[in-house]
C-alpha cells in the first residue's frame, strides 16, 4: 500500500515521508526542507527502517533512527527524530492519502 | 588569518554550487582563508534543499520554459527563487574553529552580519530561528547551513525585490492556482530591501559587505585557479546532472 504524510512540525521544519509497504515496509522516502549534516545519512536512515514490521509504533521507528543518528554523529535542525518517526506512522498508518 | 571577501559577482546555479563546495574543500585542507562571498544567479534559478524532491517541488516545464535553472543545493532547507534582479546571494566558508560551535549560535553570528547590513540601510532586522531575517515582521532573508570535513558552510539571499507571481509559477503551484490572494498571502509574510526606501542594488551591496567585515581583517580577493577548476568540474559531474538533481 502507497501512502504519504507530511508535517509542518511546530517551530521547525517541514517533514514528509513516502511509504509502500504491505506488512513490511517496501520503500521509504524522508523530504523535506529541514537540516540534518551530514546529509547523505538520510539514506542509511531510510535503509534503517526498511524491512521493519509496517505496524512497528512511534518509539520502535524513533530507535532506529535515533541509532543511525549516533553511529554517524548526525546534527538535526529544525526537526527531531520523534518527529520524523511520528510522520512516518501516520504514513504507514494511512493517515493522509 | 584573514579572511577572504570576494566581491559581487554573477555566476549561474551549477557553478555558484560549485564553488561552494570547491571553497569548502579548499579552506578544509587550509589552502583558503576563511571566505565570504557575494553573488548574483544569472539565469536566474530555483534551488531545492538536499533533502527535497525536484519534481515535488519544482515546475520544471515553466522553468524551461522562462529559461529557469534548477538545482539541488547542499545545504538542506526549502526552495528558493533566486531572480537575478531580485536578490544579493552569500557564502560563508570557514573553519569551524572561526565560527561559534553550536548551530543555532552560528547562524545567529553570521546571519547578525546580514542583521548590521541592513541597519546600515536603516533596516531593523533580526534573525528568527529556525533560519531566517525577518524585518518589520516579514522574512527579508532565508538562509541554510551545513558542516563536513571541519567547516562551516552558510549560504543565504537577501531578498531586493520580488516577484511573487514568477515566484509562485516556477515553484510548484500551478499557474492557474496564482490567485491574487495567494499573492498577498506572500506580500504579508515576505518584504525586500525595496519596501524600506529607494535603495539601489549597489546600495545594498555596500551595506552587506560594511556588515560582513566590519570588525574583521580581511583581504578582497578572488577564486584560486585551482577553486575554478574545481568548482567548473563540479559543475559538470555532479550539479548540473540529473543524477544529483533527481535523488530524491
Amino acid at each position: 500500500m502507497k501512502n504519504k504524510a507530511s508535517e509542518k512540525i511546530a517551530g521547525g521544519k517541514l517533514v514528509r515521508v513516502e511509504v509502500d509497504f504491505s506488512d513490511k515496509v517496501d520503500f521509504i522516502k524522508i523530504t523535506g526542507d529541514f537540516f540534518m549534516h551530514p546529509e547523505t545519512v538520510i539514506d542509511d536512515i531510510e535503509k534503517s527502517l526498511l524491512s521493519m514490521s509496517a505496524s512497528s509504533n512511534e518509539n520502535e521507528i524513533k530507535d532506529r533512527i535515533d541509532r543511525v543518528l549516533n553511529q554517524n554523529n548526525v546534527t538535526l535542525y529544525g526537526v527531531t527524530s520523534a518527529d520524523i518517526a511520528r510522520v512516518a506512522k501516520t504514513a504507514l498508518s494511512g493517515g493522509q492519502q | 588569518m584573514n579572511w577572504r571577501v570576494i566581491p559581487l559577482h554573477v555566476t549561474d546555479a551549477y557553478t555558484a554550487m560549485g564553488i561552494d563546495e570547491a571553497v569548502a574543500e579548499s579552506v578544509s585542507k587550509g589552502r583558503a582563508p576563511p571566505t565570504i562571498r557575494f553573488w548574483r544567479w544569472k539565469p536566474s534559478a530555483v534551488s531545492i534543499g538536499y533533502f527535497q524532491s525536484m519534481n515535488d517541488e519544482i515546475d520544471l516545464n515553466k522553468c524551461k520554459e522562462l529559461r529557469v535553472d534548477a538545482v539541488r543545493r547542499i545545504t538542506g532547507g526549502g526552495a528558493v527563487y533566486h531572480d537575478y534582479e531580485g536578490e544579493i546571494t552569500y557564502s560563508v566558508i570557514a573553519s569551524e574553529e572561526n565560527l561559534p560551535k553550536g548551530i543555532t549560535e552560528s547562524y545567529v553570528e553570521i546571519c547578525g552580519w546580514i542583521v548590521k547590513g541592513l541597519s546600515h540601510l536603516g533596516i531593523q532586522s533580526e534573525f528568527k530561528p529556525v533560519n531566517d531575517i525577518i524585518a518589520n515582521g516579514k522574512k527579508i532573508s532565508g538562509n541554510a547551513q551545513t558542516r563536513r570535513f571541519g567547516v562551516v558552510l552558510q549560504h543565504g539571499t537577501i531578498l531586493y525585490d520580488l516577484d511573487v507571481r514568477k515566484m509562485f509559477s516556477v515553484l510548484k503551484v500551478g499557474a492557474d492556482k496564482i490567485s491574487d490572494k495567494m499573492i498577498q498571502a506572500v506580500e504579508e509574510r515576505v518584504t525586500r530591501v525595496k519596501n524600506f526606501g529607494v535603495y539601489s542594488r549597489d546600495d545594498t551591496y555596500r551595506a552587506l559587505l560594511k556588515g560582513f567585515t566590519e570588525g574583521k581583517k580581511f583581504d578582497m580577493g578572488a577564486l584560486t585557479e585551482r577553486e575554478i577548476a574545481r568548482a567548473k568540474e563540479l559543475a559538470e559531474t555532479k550539479y548540473s546532472t540529473e543524477q544529483w538533481n533527481f535523488m530524491r
